[in-house]
């Protein structure tokens, strides 16, 4: 079925179209502090949407989100978007300040709020505690048992108990009254602490475990819930761990650090303290502490509380500074705080002996041990300014540092000495290599050089090699030396380079690097095209399209654990090998490649192309030089982030046709969905499959997949069941769009990959059936199938029959005929008559031969009535003259329709009333005489609802066109006065010159003619006026569209003159003539022209440049474009300026190009808004021609 | 009665409402001359054209009040009658501040206009004579020597010949000398003349030559 393949890929295509125009959703923009050696610290502000800058509490929901709370509600987070609740959107609230939040073991989340409690189970929240006959104070705590039971304390020293759901409050506890307590879970049982009371509640009462002195400040007690079972207390300067109702733990503190407020252990055995006053502390498992403060990272010194995500990303809440994120580096940048820091490193080298050799490109040679870093002087002869290159150590333990004319060797302890480059001039020594034999090879901008110990042997273009900017090294197990010198790859072997190709003898052309391997497989990075292997004179390419990430390779390092990493000029990748020979083989389509960017800490993504660019060290640390420094890998510590993103649809948007109203009223109902006159909201959850009336369109459906590591970096796919079996890749689109989907049931899909590429295979799916019109539903098409066999039919009937009807002219026994017919093909009447038109046959002299029961309905006459009649009695009188084409049909004009043509007439019934049909003819040859089948259909309905639409239009319309006169009105009131003036000053004059002794007769005609002529055109203004004011049915005309521009451009020009505004015309020769309503195109031009004006009211006046052009378009269409130098629309905004009530203006209701739209779509033409290239905006409206004659719409010319 | 080269000069865009303004003029008697656009009316003055300027407000190009300005540039005194479609007073009051004389609103009537348009000639006689009697008078000054021009400051502020004598280090009979030559070429009789004379010119008599600076808009409506 090619058609309906054709309609799918239009489909498909329309949809990554609307993908790709569809907006991106807003990043959170954040602060990224980057000067911590273990995380990269991101704080969200109010600045990037937070409701308040606050996040007083912090929970990982059941859906994956981020909760958080601030002071001004509470916020589900994504990673990019923040979606803030309150109590004016989510009435289960009870108040907008959020105290503590906690995510219970029963998927339930657990709101504190200044106003109450609050619990979210499925996905609505409701108030709870006040129907418990609880009216305690904010929660301060909550502690899980393994059940899904939850332990609450108060701020005013309560505590409560949440079983099953039911809540009930214990007794107080014995401690200081008031003052509120941690509450912990330890071995089933309730605990509570405080600084005068640590105990568990047994048997109806409180049980002190460990009596505390009174020394310990209020403010140095904090507890939490322990890894691995029972709960951490912190008791001034002692940190207890209790398990089993034991001390299993006791550590001593060296201090305090300040007010505690909560404390949380995370996966990695750390405990995190969150102060009131001074930052944040964490307590390693090691014994180690670390203090962050406002200097370190975070905005603010109060600390809420610590969140871990299942990524390993840690949540900070603050009091007045965000919400912050701890990420853990996967790359140290091992030059921050050194001079080398932000400088552009150009090579690594590590040491045999420990330590590391930098080349750096600015500042020279430097050895590195631990974390000191320390220049290497070399004695320069002469001025040259330093351009470190390369570095590396031989096995001799010899350093040799490439500059600029040749390199310098020497030893860490020693003198180092200046070996000049053999060859010309001002080139560069950016390779250096080691073969299996101890020579020191160096390659630059003019060749290459080999140091055998004594001289240099320098090949260049006579030793085959060509001139390349940039070559590279390796050397084989055979011990063969490779060279990658662009363009091709080449061999040294026997004292000359000779050329590597493929098999089939193609050359190997932009090779950066080359990683030899004991099994005879060559890597080859390259500069475009990602990594090749190179296997037995064969080429595998790994890259885009086998998903590697990155164009360039520029160096490829074995981390020994069975990854290659390879610095780009876009970060750093690492892929399994077998994975890279599994791609290469054709077993796996698309590599898991792992990029180590600037988000994962590295100092830039710009990595070195020097050779080496980077190494790994004894210890198995990897080394990277890179344009703003040196990178440390530490290649066992990187794990993909293992969490798949949970995935949601979020909303569903569409327009719906201007033919169809929602149902109910046009309301915004309380649960966020919206329906306006055109356009649907609805947001999730989807409980039950959406249903989208008949006509829907401009589908849009927005989705999200929490994912914390770098939300930015989520990855989307889309399916649509019902369309393709194929998932469409969305990139980091969140939303995607569907232009025009036909009636149907789909289902749609959308799956997410983090940020490391794994995919949430389950994603998520909404279902949702488009309706169709009538004449889309199954039962419409077969029914009119049935019509059509039934017309064959009739005609092979007639056909044998015509002859005996012929003869028998009586009106008896053609009724007997027919009844006879009746009875011998009853199922081929009941087929006439279940069709849902009226079916009707004549006879070459336009008498009835056929009727069914709906014609009968219709025109309410009955069959035998209407047999033998002419079929103009289905007529009103009027028509039988004026439509030779009706049912009496001349045939020659029947025939020159074609078959299945439609028409519209009047209809007349035998009472005498009318009635809108349609109709359509065909004429049936059966050899000896001519019929014509006629199908009629009573489009009373959709007339009305025709009608009812030009009204609304019409109202709308003309509603508009008041507002829009008010705009004009004042220099309406000025138009009107110049010829008032001049008929006024004319009279006066007249006057006085008729008081003279003789007055000048001439001349005092002359002033008669000019006060007629000024009366007239003053009447003219009036009556434009009027005509835009009257409220009057639309009238179709054939005009000329120039006309209508300059008439449209009269009522404005005193508006434009007041406002400063030049016009410049371009009116094209030879317009077309359009079919419209003339005071509603008017209307139309003249809306664009004040719009235009109004664009350019903040420019200074010289600025003010309004440019119109009127064009017949090649398809014969007449187009004008009005065309601004104001301010401009934003691309995103050029289709959303036509929505209803958009507006930019403080007064206006913003109807005015929305109503322009509709007239335009009424006229079957189209207005859009394009963005001029010099700035300002450009409408441009376009009717298609009509006959000049007919008025009937011109069939395009090509 | 105004000069017989007194033109009243017409500017507004619309060619109808021209002619018929025209006309009411031509009928009161006074010269008129036409124009459809102000830069076609720049092109013709001359800073001492002699008559009255009735100008419409809303014009494409240069609008009424920027016309004001050139014409104020170009040193040339002639009063303005705007004319607008609306009474948008905030533009009116500019004018007005600026030295237009009058701000009458469309349709205007004949007793309005042409009254407007006699006050209008009447100024700028006024103001044109005024310029050829402070012009007559800089020549005065301007044939004094500096000596004299010094003496001239001297006496003008009530100075006895002998004070003069001791700022201008020299004797009473010289500055007497000095003294009898200024009344002679400043053509006055008396002290109280020479004091007058030198209060139309203003301070600083030096600084008194600054061209085309009395202009319509500057000068104090004379009574």
């Amino acid at each position: 079925m090619p058609a309906v393949c054709l309609i799918r890929r239009l489909i498909i295509w329309l949809t990554i179209t609307g993908s790709c125009c569809a907006l991106l959703e807003a990043q959170a923009a954040r602060s990224t502090y980057r000067d911590d050696p273990e995380y990269l610290i991101d704080t969200w502000e109010a600045e990037d949407g937070l409701p308040e800058n606050s996040a007083t509490a912090i929970t990982l929901g059941p859906d994956g989100f981020l909760w958080f709370g601030t002071w001004n509600g509470l916020v589900r987070f994504d990673g990019l978007e923040l979606t803030v609740l309150d109590p004016q959107n989510t009435p289960g609230l009870p108040g907008q300040a959020i105290i503590h939040l906690h995510t219970d073991r029963r998927g339930r989340i657990w709101a504190s709020t200044g106003n109450g409690l609050a619990v979210r189970e499925g996905s609505t929240w409701r108030r709870c505690g006040t129907n418990e006959g609880w009216v305690g104070t904010y929660v301060r705590t909550f502690a899980d048992h393994p059940n899904g039971d939850v332990l609450f304390t108060t701020f005013d020293g309560h505590v409560l108990e949440c079983v099953g759901s039911r809540i009930r409050e214990l007794p107080l506890p014995p401690g200081e009254p008031d003052q509120g307590y941690f509450g912990m879970v330890d071995a089933g049982r309730n605990w509570v602490l405080q600084n005068r009371f640590l105990g568990y509640f047994s048997d109806g009462s409180w049980v002190s475990a460990f009596p505390l002195t009174n020394t310990i400040p209020r403010t140095g007690v904090t507890g939490a819930a322990a890894q691995g079972g029972g709960f951490w207390a912190l008791l001034g300067e002692t940190l207890i761990r209790v398990r089993g109702g034991e001390v299993v733990r006791n550590i001593p503190l060296p201090r305090s650090f300040g007010s505690m407020w909560s404390m949380t252990e995370d996966s990695r055995s750390n405990l995190w303290l969150s102060t009131s006053d001074s930052g944040l502390v964490r307590l390693a498992a090691d014994g180690g502490i670390r203090q962050w403060n406002n200097a370190t990272g975070l905005k603010a010194l109060g600390i809420r509380g610590v969140v871990e995500d299942r990524e390993g990303n840690l949540w900070v809440g603050t009091s007045g500074g965000g919400l912050t994120r701890f990420r853990p580096r996967r790359a140290i940048d091992a030059s921050f705080g050194t001079q080398l820091a932000d400088r552009h490193s150009r090579s690594v080298a590590p040491s045999a002996a420990g330590g590391l050799w930098i080349a750096n490109s600015e500042l020279g040679l430097y050895r590195q041990d631990g974390s000191r870093l320390s220049p290497v002087k070399v004695q320069r002869t002469q001025s040259a300014g330093v351009y470190g290159l390369s570095v590396l150590e031989d096995r001799a333990g010899r350093v040799w540092y490439g500059e600029k004319d040749g390199c310098w060797r020497g030893r860490a302890d020693g003198e180092f000495e200046f070996l000049p480059i053999p060859w010309a001039k001002d080139v560069y020594a950016q390779s250096l290599f080691e073969d299996g034999i101890g020579q020191i090879w160096m390659g630059g901008s003019q060749g290459v050089a080999r140091f055998d110990g004594k001289n240099f042997q320098t090949y260049g273009v006579e030793a085959g090699l060509p001139r390349s900017d940039r070559v590279a090294f390796a050397e084989d197990r055979q011990r063969t030396l490779w060279l990658a010198a662009d363009p091709g790859l080449y061999q040294f072997r026997e004292g000359r380079f000779t050329e590597v190709r493929t098999s089939d003898g193609a050359r190997i052309p932009g090779v950066l690097c080359i990683l030899p391997e004991e099994d005879g497989t060559v890597w080859l990075g390259t500069r475009t095209e990602g990594l090749w292997r190179w296997r037995g004179g064969r080429l595998d390419k790994l890259g885009a399209a086998k998903g590697y990430p990155v164009k360039s390779v520029h160096g490829i390092l074995d981390d020994g654990l069975g990854y290659l990493w390879m610095p780009s000029q876009r970060g750093i990748v690492r892929v399994a090998r077998a994975d890279l020979h599994a791609a290469a083989d054709g077993h796996l389509t698309r590599l898991d490649c792992l990029v180590v960017d600037r988000s994962a800490g590295l100092p830039s993504v710009e990595c070195s192309t020097s050779q080496p660019c980077c190494g790994r060290d004894a210890a198995g640390r990897l080394w990277f030089a890179t344009q703003r420094g040196v990178a440390i890998i530490h290649p066992e510590d990187i794990r993909s982030n293992p969490v798949a993103p949970q995935v949601e649809i979020l909303r569903v948007n569409y327009q719906l046709p201007h033919d169809s109203q929602p149902a109910g009223p046009r309301s915004s109902p309380p649960d966020g969905n919206e329906i306006t006159a055109t356009s649907v909201r609805r947001e999730a959850p989807f409980l039950e499959p959406l249903r989208l009336p008949p006509g829907s369109y401009g589908l849009e459906i927005t989705y999200t997949a929490p994912s914390f590591s770098a939300p930015e970096r989520v990855r989307f796919q889309t399916r649509l069941d019902g369309i393709s079996e194929h998932w469409e890749d969305a990139g980091h689109q969140r939303l995607t769009r569907f232009a025009q989907l036909p009636p149907g049931h789909y289902t749609f899909r959308v799956r997410a990959a983090n940020d490391d590429g794994l995919w949430n295979e389950t994603g998520s799916a909404m279902a949702f059936t488009i309706l169709p019109y009538y004449w889309q539903t199954r039962t419409f098409r077969i029914a009119v199938g049935l019509l059509l066999v039934t017309a064959g039919a009739t005609l092979v009937f007639w056909r044998t029959r015509t002859k005996r009807r012929l003869e028998l002219e009586e009106m008896a026994l053609l009724r007997r005929r027919t009844a006879e017919r009746e009875r011998a093909d009853k199922k081929f009447l009941l087929a006439v008559e279940a069709s849902p038109n009226g079916i009707l046959l004549t006879d070459p002299s336009g008498r009835i031969v056929l009727v069914n029961a709906r014609t009968e309905g219709y025109f309410g006459y009955t069959r035998s009535e209407l047999l033998l009649k002419p079929a103009e009695v289905l007529l009103p009188e009027r028509q039988r003259t004026t439509a030779p084409e009706g049912p009496s049909a001349d045939r020659g004009a029947a025939e020159s329709r074609a078959t299945g043509q439609r028409r519209e007439l009047i209809g007349r019934r035998k009472d005498g009333s009318e009635f809108p049909v349609e109709i359509a003819t065909s004429p049936l040859e059966t050899g000896e005489e001519r019929l014509v089948l006629t199908s009629i259909i009573d489009i009373t309905a959709r007339k009305q609802s025709e009608e009812a639409q030009a009204r609304q239009r019409n109202e709308l319309a003309h509603m508009s066109r008041v507002t829009m006169l008010g705009v004009l009105a004042g220099s309406l009131a000025h138009e009107l006065n110049q010829p008032l003036t001049s008929i006024l000053s004319n009279a006066q004059a007249a006057r006085r010159f008729l008081a003279r002794e003789s007055p000048d007769l001439d001349e005092l005609r002359a002033i008669l003619q000019d006060i007629i002529d000024e009366d007239q055109r003053a009447g003219e203004i009036i009556r434009r006026l009027r005509g835009l004011l009257k409220k009057e049915e639309e009238q179709y005309h054939v005009l000329d569209p120039i006309v209508l521009v300059q008439e449209a451009l009269r009522l404005v020009r005193s508006d434009l003159l007041n406002q400063g505004v030049s016009t410049q015309l371009h009116l094209a020769p030879n317009t077309p003539p359009v079919l419209g309503d003339r005071v509603q195109l008017q209307q139309v031009l003249i809306n664009l022209l004040i719009n235009a004006s109004e664009a350019m009211s903040d420019l200074p006046r010289q600025q003010r440049r309004l440019e119109l052009r009127s064009d017949r378009n090649p398809d014969g269409s007449f187009q004008v474009s009005v065309s601004d130098h104001g301010p401009g629309i934003p691309a995103d905004k050029l289709e959303e300026v036509f929505a209803p009530f958009y507006t930019t203006k403080s007064s206006g209701m913003g109807l005015g190009l929305s109503v322009c739209r509709t007239i335009i779509a009424a006229h079957r033409g189209r207005l859009w808004a394009a963005a001029n290239p010099g700035g300002g905006a450009t409408f441009h409206l376009m009717l298609p021609a009509v006959d000049r004659n007919t008025g009937d719409h011109r069939q395009l010319e090509s | 009665m105004p000069a017989p080269s007194a033109t009243v000069y017409l500017v507004d865009d619309d060619p109808r409402v021209l002619k018929g303004l025209s006309r009411l003029v031509l009928s009161a008697g006074l010269p008129v001359m036409a124009f459809t656009s102000p830069e076609e009316f720049l092109a013709q003055v001359r800073p001492r054209t002699e008559g009255c300027l009735v100008l419409d407000f809303t014009m494409p190009g240069l609008n009424g009040l920027e016309l004001q300005k050139a014409l104020k540039e170009s040193g040339c005194p002639l009063p303005i009658i705007f004319l607008t479609g609306d009474g948008n007073v905030p533009i009116s009051v500019q004018a007005m501040k600026r030295g237009a004389l009058d701000f009458l609103t469309k349709p205007v009537s004949e007793t309005d206009l042409l009254a407007a348009i006699h006050a209008g000639l009447e100024r700028n006689r006024r103001t044109l004579e005024e310029l050829a009697e402070i012009e007559e008078l800089r020549a005065r000054v301007d044939s004094l020597t500096s000596r004299e021009r010094e003496v001239l400051r001297h006496v003008v502020s009530g100075k006895l010949n002998k004070q003069i004598a001791g700022e201008l280090g020299t004797v009473e009979q010289t500055i007497k000398v000095h003294r009898g030559r200024v009344m002679e070429k400043m053509k006055v009789q008396s002290l109280a003349e020479l004091v007058r004379l030198a209060e139309r010119l203003g301070p600083g008599l030096d600084g008194m030559a600054r061209p085309g600076s009395m202009d319509a808009g500057d000068a104090k409506p004379a009574h």
